[in-house]
């Protein structure tokens, strides 16, 4: 009879953590096989994120990179306050922007400004946006500007909060509030621009 | 049920052949290079710091340490003496 094989007992082990416990674990011990979890739970989706922001594969791939040591150097600094996901989006969506910002490739960030005056009223409805067909939301995505796409991919995409919008991108709520409002409009305009039926 | 946005990050994901599987090991690369730096840093900069306080005049405590320790040997009565003086926590 064959000792039963203690590395694939433990790996099977460890797949069932959560992120969080993964999390705790690797500062607890500093084992990368709980990093090497959590990297194989959400590279594919950072990857994808990147990809769908930078629409480079190589440009993705660096980011990934650069995401996920930015990730193990700060990962003392999560506190559970959101999810592990959301904290790792936080820090994709960030990056990604700036990357953006860097390399000038979109002068325009976000359409118009946070101010918001008073309650912010949203005059486009969700079901218009989530109705789009696929194709078409790929086409209306990559026309607007490289903010508004996060936020709106952070929202319908991520299912993120107001609250984890607005800790993600640093803003009171009532300014997220207002940037989802503005993208939203600048959505329905370049669709009304680019279909006209 | 998937909305349109998660069925368009699935659709990018297929499409794209994924990321590299080098980068873990760039992550893990990079993670061994920041600590060798950083190991570095936390050996050298106290030394530095060290040199130029002993160079502009200032008390090296780690050097009168060894003196002192060196001292312990040679004359109990000093031991006595120092190990008030200096390490006031220490137990006779």
């Amino acid at each position: 009879m064959h000792p039963p094989n203690l590395k694939t007992t433990t790996s099977a082990q460890i797949s069932r953590h959560s992120d969080e416990e993964l999390v705790r674990l690797y500062r607890e011990n500093q084992d990368t096989r709980y990093f090497d979890q959590l990297y194989s739970r959400h590279s594919d989706k950072v990857y994808g994120k990147c990809i769908s922001i930078l629409k480079d594969a190589n440009l993705a791939n660096d980011a990934l990179q650069e995401i996920f040591i930015k990730i193990l150097l700060n990962i003392s600094k999560f506190k559970e306050q959101s999810k592990f996901s959301t904290w790792v989006y936080s820090i994709t969506y960030n990056f990604c922007i700036d990357m953006v910002r860097r390399n000038r490739k979109s002068l325009l960030i976000y359409s118009g400004d946070d101010e918001a005056a008073g309650e912010v009223v949203d005059e486009v409805n969700d079901s218009e946006i989530l109705e789009t067909s696929i194709s078409r939301l790929k086409v209306i995505l990559n026309q607007i500007p490289v903010g508004d796409k996060a936020v709106l991919m952070m929202k319908y995409q991520d299912g993120m909060s107001i609250k984890d919008i607005s800790y993600t991108l640093t803003k009171t709520e009532s300014a997220v509030k207002m940037k989802i409002k503005r993208a939203k409009q600048k959505f329905r305009l370049v669709y009304s621009e680019t279909y006209s039926d | 049920m998937k909305n349109n946005f998660q069925q368009l990050e699935e659709d990018e994901l297929r499409q794209s052949r994924g990321p590299s599987t080098e980068i873990y090991d760039g992550v893990m690369g990079g993670m061994r290079s920041m600590k060798f730096v950083g190991g570095l840093f936390d050996h050298f900069i106290p030394k530095m710091l060290r040199f130029f306080v002993t160079i502009l005049g200032g008390n090296d405590r780690i050097s009168s340490g060894t003196r002192v320790s060196h001292d312990l040997s040679q004359d109990e009565n000093r031991t006595e003496r120092h190990s008030r003086s200096d390490y006031p926590n220490r137990q006779a």
